[in-house]
């Protein structure tokens, strides 16, 4: 009997499980079954397709792809699209990526489930989420031309092996699109939406479309309906944390310290703890006038330009974007050219080839450098007003429309920079003036990840991006300085030889799609021609 | 009733042994035939728990009741029973038991007659763990069973187990046996070798089914020591040792490295680094800070390597109860300073009988690991960078310079983070408790309870402190990680068994059970950064400033029920069959519960009539089949494979300030289910003149539904979309043979295993092929094999190169002296389309074998370990090259192809680590070593202190012993790595060998 009792209370414990025992669910992550209902959940899936729609990474690396920088770690993705061995299995850095786009129609197909929410604001919500998705969809088409223009997410992996759409489709889709938000973006949001996407992001993004694909009509009438933006007075200060929020920015990949931090390090010099991983070159330095207006070229025939102390009186840009020999730059003087310092060409893997490093950006170095630059907060601009006016210039320089507006919208930039006003008579025809408004172009945005896109759309890539690539000349830091606190150099010893690069037209105007993606999705084939 | 009434009696009967004092027996155990004492046999009074175990010499002595019954038994001889009869001496001669017939082994939820066996179930003795310096268990197994293939592959303190696989990788996820401690679910780790009577490995379906959806993957069972009723016994075990690496790589010295430097600079046209003046300051090494040959390993290897292990035991029982308790203490010093471990363990087995009915266990241990290493400024992580950059940085880079700060490349300087002390610390605190009682209700029927609760917490903190080399270089700021996890398994089974033979030939054996677990595991960490001082190691003393916090729990129930049938006839004729269903939490409603099956038959040949002619020269013949399902639901890491979730922390800052984000990051498959195995197995087990013991096993595993990632297009733009899409085949062959004898006072064992595993992938997700770095999968092919160029020697002229299939791959880049790819697929050129099968990287053959020696009161233990049939790739910093001051090269590049040097198979210099004839880019043929090895895994000389000595001191045993692991391997592998090390870049911590010098004490 008693044994009987044991039995069954041994019964009754093990019995004590039910059903919801396997019933098993996490804790930390949302269930889609009862998520997309109030406004909280919209902005949580919103601000989710804003997390990491764009990087500062992708917008510097990207002029390693260009006559303006070079790229010296290959594993980083740049070294072979700027000198043009890239192939389908080794493409370098990919922009073959759907996911904020996932995000995107994923917000789009349940946003309005959340029915607490008015109307408007998901309006102006849904509008958000089709920016970030059109922005996406220009980044595609512009590297890889024909892509698969996905609007609706796939349940399954085997659904999602689609072909390509023409590049005409996506181009109408996002044409469209844009068109579309433009009236329902506002111009601003509160001061806690700042970085939102706004009825100009959308008008800049746009322009740059219209631009890129040579419709230069529709570039300039977008660009003029560009309103209330004003260019920063200093070009310098323009680049600094605090003034991270002005109103020459139209849109800007927002970064904040420790949270969403942004990480210097692959620009700084080796002597102050960097990687030099892009750094510019001697092209780009070239590239600056004189501070009276002279390319480098009319100067030397002036005697005002000396090849052995070539930064002296040059366009302020140059000394706010580049850290160049002879600079003092984190309280230092940047010695690349010497063989004794840290930053020379072969002293380390993380010392700059080309002798210079970039200094757009990294000015915050300069007022601070103990200031912790793998953890900063700077906002990094998508789209600023220059570009607006630049393309203004250009648009009009394209239609031949030679008037004072383009000539004011190219003044405004160079006097905000330091520069004097365009010579009207040395800049009078449109060649002359096509070749001042691409150098422009270049100086102002160097570093700005529009270098590559520009000299593809000029057709000048397969002059720009062929040939030896070098860096600066070698030699001493002298004793004496320049009014602005440079010291001058004595640069005679030949330049050091990079590397060999080439540039094939039209192949190489696109990337290839990677061969990974066409692996795994076999409808992509074939790939970009020449690839 | 009758038990009661059975009860009294025994009560009475006790009573009367401690009422009457009873009389003392004495006599010698001894060997019938050769008279041999039998140290260690049992000598119990029967009906009770009182019993004694013969000395070295066999003698023993025994207080009992005058009437009393003695039953004499040892491990290999038949028992036996004798009356006292008042008889106070008695000498009793045991005869060997040739058919080991009580040997019993340990299986799922019971023990079985290993003569009875139907499955595949290897046992390791618990001999074969002694006195060995080993400081894991998992690696201890290396070489002892057919067919489980142990790979040590680091020494470093307290992270130093072998990864364990059974009869070859049956998947290609978590493919790491179960392993069950005392009945409960646990790991290697939580148990030290002296603690261990026996482990058994179930290896195929048959043996492991009863372990249902966790046993694909077979089963480690280890049973712990308990005591015995009778006199107690204390013991103590202590060594001493010191540990080295088996091999290091040698690298170039400045001056070396200077001239090969310059060479190579020179072939790419480029212009020397080091001037004459230079090299002869390398040379004479007259200038040590500007030029020095710093000896980076030299630096790095200075820890001390001493191992101390002390183990004390104390054992016994009485009539009710039997206990054993075990302290164990284990000191570890690293062979890289300020790496270390100190390892604590405590156990407790107590076995209570309260009546004839019931018995309890209880079974309580405690472990604790507390480890750790050094780490370094430059990215974190402990260790591993530090070996990395004392395999790069270059011989003429100063460890100091003159003013006392440190030389630096781009990294930062391994030594410099060395001499900054210990800075990560983890440590793992284990508790066990298992309890259960037993029920013997009806006569052959029992039924029993058991619960455990396994709580591992572990916590983990790592410090980075910040480091001002020299002037120009720092590396900062101090950042702290705290991490704790802490994970719990309860579990509960009942199980009821049947035991009967009817009609004297029938035997049955019934099993039924129930188990239910449920797992939870919380991890929470926290991080601050920028502390005012290097000395302030706690969190609360970083800044608050970008101090960030993170914490997650995940949850896995299961429920199952079992049951097994066995029966033979006449122990002739053997048939048993295990079901298991589980249910787990892991997966969707529908496809929740598994059903795993398995039947196995076998055929005592022997005890045939038929056979009696033969028995002479084979005692014991049997013949085994069985097939049988597995399930590995632990394949995946993810608990929740089929719930969708939006994953937080999608965040994005709006005006600085962070915001909350949420997305979609991986898609999940609600029909996903368990991965299942299914096996057949063929074996045969013979004994031959007695003294010889074969058995042979052959099997096939079929693993279908293997969990795999599905290649999703990027169109998908989701992560990780997991199906059951993949198939994998192992077969093989196991082959083990033991051989014991006697030649007058020399005793002499030999045992020794071989198998063979064949591996091949049958079924990939939709495509036939995926290349994964220098391995890949294909069809058809073994898992993970090597994939790559073939390379044939090397070009000796411009002529060469042309006349050689283009090579597309590298182009301009090649020169004389570099590596020729050959055109594998005859197309005229050589170019991806080339890259074929290169070689296994799992060795499909493993073998071990031993051989013990006794003389009078010496002994004598050798283990060899191998493996055969696969190869390694060492490449990047562990092959090094000429590139400036963040590599140096090994020094087989002095033999380098140069125009003047052509008679060589060593490619020429290049400044370019990503070069055609290095490693690096394109995984090569030359490259590629062949991991063959033999190794001396253990090596044993022992001595046993006379009796007539100790028994002054009443000491019954006292050994003395010097024992060594990995004295010496011999392998064909690339000169100065360890062929069990994982292939790469060879920033592990070495793998070492270890000498040492021990104790065993018995009171």
């Amino acid at each position: 009997m008693r044994k009987l009792i044991y039995l069954l209370a041994i019964t009754v414990v093990f019995s004590a499980c039910d059903d919801s025992f396997l019933e098993t669910a996490p804790n930390d992550a949302l269930s889609p079954s009862t998520f997309w209902k109030t406004k909280n959940d919209l902005d949580l899936a919103l601000t989710g397709c804003y997390n990491e729609f764009e990087s500062s990474g992708n917008i510097f690396y990207r002029d390693a792809g260009s006559d303006n920088a070079y790229n010296n770690f290959p594993w980083e993705g740049w070294t072979n699209i700027g000198n043009g061995i890239l192939s389908a299995a080794d493409p370098g850095s990919s922009y073959y990526n759907f996911s904020t786009i996932n995000r995107c129609n994923e917000f789009l197909a349940n946003c309005d489930n959340a029915t607490a929410v008015s109307e408007d604001d998901r309006t102006i919500y849904k509008a958000q989420a089709r920016f970030l998705r059109a922005y996406k969809y220009y980044t595609l088409t512009v590297n890889y031309g024909d892509v698969p223009l996905i609007l609706e997410n796939f349940d399954h992996p085997e659904e999602a092996k689609v072909p390509r759409n023409s590049q005409a489709e996506v181009r109408t889709f996002i044409e469209d699109e844009l068109k579309d938000i433009i009236d329902i973006l506002p111009e601003s949001y509160s001061e806690a939406d700042q970085g939102k996407a706004t009825k100009g992001a959308a008008q800049a993004l746009l322009m740059r479309y219209y631009l890129y694909f040579g419709e230069y009509e529709d570039a300039l009438t977008t660009a003029n309906s560009i309103s209330g933006y004003s260019l920063f007075p200093s070009f310098d200060g323009l680049f600094d944390p605090s003034n991270e929020q002005n109103n020459e920015v139209i849109l800007s990949v927002q970064y904040t310290p420790d949270l969403y931090r942004t990480d210097y390090t692959p620009y700084l010099p080796n002597s102050i703890g960097g990687w030099s991983s892009v750094v510019p070159t001697q092209s780009l330095v070239d590239a600056y006038e004189m501070i009276d207006g002279k390319t480098i070229e009319e100067a030397e025939l002036a005697g005002e330009y000396d090849p052995a102390n070539p930064y002296v009186n040059r366009d302020p840009r140059l000394r706010a974007s580049v850290v160049y020999p002879g600079q003092i730059f984190a309280n230092k003087v940047y010695r690349s050219i010497e063989e004794d310092s840290n930053d020379y060409f072969n002293k380390a893997d993380n010392a700059s080839k080309t002798g210079y490093n970039f200094k757009k950006y990294t000015t915050f170095k300069d007022l601070n450098p103990d200031a912790p630059h793998w953890n900063m907060g700077n906002d990094v601009f998508i789209f600023r007003y220059a570009e607006v006016l630049l393309t203004i210039a250009e648009a009009k320089i394209e239609l031949n429309e030679i008037d004072n507006e383009l000539y004011d919208a190219l003044d405004a930039v160079r006097e905000r920079a330091g520069m004097p006003k365009v010579n009207r008579t040395k800049y009078a025809t449109q060649s002359s003036l096509r070749e001042l408004v691409r150098n422009e172009r270049r100086v102002e945005f160097a570093m700005e990840g529009l270098r590559r896109d520009d000299i593809i759309r000029w057709d000048i890539a397969k002059e720009v991006l062929n040939g030896d690539l070098k860096g600066a000349m070698r030699g001493i830091v002298l004793e004496t300085t320049q009014p602005n606190g440079d010291y001058n150099v004595s640069m005679t010893l030949p330049e050091n030889l990079i590397e060999n690069r080439s540039f094939e037209a039209p192949k190489n105007n696109l990337l290839p799609i990677p061969q990974s993606a066409i692996d795994k999705n076999p409808k992509l084939a074939p790939n970009n021609p020449g690839y | 009733m009758r038990k009661i009434f059975l009860f009294c009696f025994l009560l009475a009967g006790s009573l009367n042994v401690f009422a009457q004092n009873g009389i003392t027996v004495s006599g010698t155990v001894t060997e019938n035939g050769t008279e041999m004492p039998i140290p260690g046999a049992s000598v119990v009074e029967v009906g009770t728990t009182n019993g004694v175990v013969s000395d070295f010499d066999g003698n023993y002595s025994i207080n009992v009741a005058e009437n009393a019954i003695l039953e004499i038994s040892f491990l290999g001889y038949a028992k036996q029973q004798i009356s006292v009869n008042g008889q106070t001496t008695i000498n009793i001669t045991l005869s060997e038991d040739a058919e080991f017939l009580d040997e019993v082994v340990v299986v799922g939820f019971g023990t079985q007659k290993k003569v009875n066996l139907t499955g595949s179930v290897a046992t390791v003795d618990s001999k074969m763990l002694e006195s060995r310096p080993i400081t894991s268990v998992s690696a201890g197994l290396s070489g002892l069973l057919p067919g489980v293939y142990v790979n040590q592959s680091s020494g470093l303190p307290g992270n130093d187990g072998g990864t364990i696989r059974i009869r070859g990788t049956g998947t290609l996820n978590q493919a790491s046996p179960m392993v069950l401690i005392d009945g409960v679910e646990g790991s290697l780790n939580d148990v030290q070798a002296n603690d261990i009577a026996s482990i058994s490995v179930l290896k195929d379906a048959a043996s492991a089914a009863i372990y249902g959806s966790k046993a694909a993957n077979g089963v480690i069972l280890v049973t712990t020591k308990s005591g015995k009723s009778g006199v107690p016994t204390v013991t103590y075990t202590g060594d001493f040792g010191w540990q080295d690496p088996t091999v290091l790589p040698e690298y170039l010295g400045s001056y070396d490295y200077a001239m090969l430097y310059n060479e190579a600079l020179a072939n790419s046209g480029k212009a020397p680094r080091f001037s004459d003046n230079d090299l002869e300051l390398f040379r004479n090494g007259s200038s040590p800070f500007t030029h020095p040959n710093t000896d980076w390993h030299d630096l790095l290897y200075q820890g001390s390597g001493f191992v101390t292990t002390n183990n004390f035991a104390v054992s016994g029982g009485s009539e009710y109860t039997s206990y054993r308790a075990s302290l164990n203490y284990q000191n570890q010093d690293g062979i890289i300073e300020h790496t270390g471990k100190k390892d604590y363990n405590a156990r407790i087995n107590l076995t209570v009988t309260p009546n004839d009915w019931i018995t309890t266990n209880l079974n309580m241990s405690y472990s604790q690991l507390d480890r750790y290493e050094p780490n370094n400024a430059y990215v974190g992580g402990g260790l591993d960078q530090i070996i990395r950059q004392a395999n790069r940085i270059a011989p003429w880079i100063p460890y100091k310079n003159e003013d006392g700060t440190y030389g630096t490349i781009s990294d930062g300087n391994p030594i410099a983070w060395l001499d900054m002390g210990p800075q990560i610390n983890y440590q793992r605190k284990t508790f066990v408790g298992i309890g259960s009682i037993q029920f013997d209700l009806f006569d052959g029927f029992n039924i029993k309870a058991t619960a455990s609760h396994r709580n591992v917490d572990s916590g983990n903190s790592e410090l980075n402190k910040e480091l001002q080399y020299n002037p120009a270089k720092y590396h900062g700021p101090t950042k702290l990680t705290e991490t704790f996890i802490t994970n719990t398994r309860n579990t509960f089974d009942l199980t009821a068994n049947y035991s009967k033979t009817f009609n004297g030939d029938h035997n049955l054996d019934l099993l039924a059970g129930y188990h239910a677990e449920s797992y939870n595991y919380k991890n929470t960490s926290a991080y601050r950064e920028n502390f005012p001082s290097n000395e302030l190691t706690d969190l609360n003393a970083g800044s608050t400033s970008g101090m960030t916090n993170s914490g997650y729990t995940r949850e896995l129930n299961m429920v199952s029920w079992f049951g097994r049938a066995n029966y033979n006839y006449m122990g002739k004729y053997l048939v048993e069959a295990n079901v298991r269903a589980d249910g787990s939490s892991r997966f969707a409603k529908d496809n929740r519960v598994g059903v795993f099956p398995s039947f196995s038959a076998g055929w005592r040949i022997s005890e045939e009539n038929f056979f009696d002619g033969f028995k002479d020269t084979m005692s014991n013949l049997k013949i085994r089949a069985s097939w049988g399902q597995l399930g590995n639901q632990d394949a995946l890491d993810d608990y929740y494979p089929t719930i969708p979730t939006l994953a937080l922390g999608k965040d994005y800052p709006f005006n600085s300030i962070i915001n909350s984000g949420a997305a979609i990051v991986n898609a999940k498959n609600a029909s996903l289910i368990w991965e299942k195995t299914t096996s057949y197995g063929l074996g045969f087990d013979a004994t031959i003149l007695k003294k010889i013991d074969v058995t042979i096993d052959l099997y096939k595993k079929l693993t279908e539904g293997i969990i795999m990632e599905v290649p999703a297009p990027n169109e998908f733009a989701l992560g990780k979309f997991f199906d059951n899409v993949g198939k994998l085949d192992n077969q093989g062959v196991e082959l083990s043979v033991n051989y014991r004898d006697q030649f007058g006072d020399f005793d002499f064992q030999f045992g020794g295993n071989i198998a063979y595993n064949e591996n091949e992938l049958a079924k990939l997700a939709g495509t036939d092929q995926v290349i994964d770095g220098r391995k890949i999968r294909r069809l058809g092919t073994p898992l993970d094999s090597w994939f790559g160029y073939k390379t044939d020697g090397l070009y000796q002229t411009e002529a060469d190169i042309t006349s050689w299939p283009t090579n597309t791959i590298y182009g301009s880049q090649l020169q004389p002296g570099d590596l020729r790819y050959v055109d594998s697929n005859g197309d005229g050129k050589v170019d991806a389309e080339d890259r074929a099968l290169l070689g296994k990287s799992i060795p499909p053959v493993n073998f071990g074998f031993n051989l013990s020696l006794g003389y009078r009161n010496f002994d004598f233990m050798a283990l060899f370990q191998g493996a055969t049939g696969a190869y390694g790739y060492m490449d990047s910093d562990a092959i090094g090259a000429v590139n400036g001051d963040a590599q140096k090269p090994l020094k087989l590049f002095m033999d380098r192809w140069t125009p003047t040097n052509t008679n060589t198979d060593v490619p020429r210099l290049i400044d370019n680590i990503y070069g055609p004839s290095m490693p690096q880019n394109s995984t090569t043929s030359y490259w590629l070593q062949s991991t063959d090895y033999l190794r001396l895994k253990n090596l044993q000389i022992g001595y046993n202190v006379p009796t007539d000595i100790l028994e002054e001191w009443n000491i019954s045993r006292l050994r003395v012993y010097y024992s060594a692991q990995n004295l010496f391997t011999l392998t064909p592998y690339t000169k100065g790595w360890d062929p069990e090390a994982p292939s790469g870049r060879g920033s592990g911590y070495p793998v070492v060998m270890t000498n040492s010098i021990g104790i065993n004490l018995t009171f």
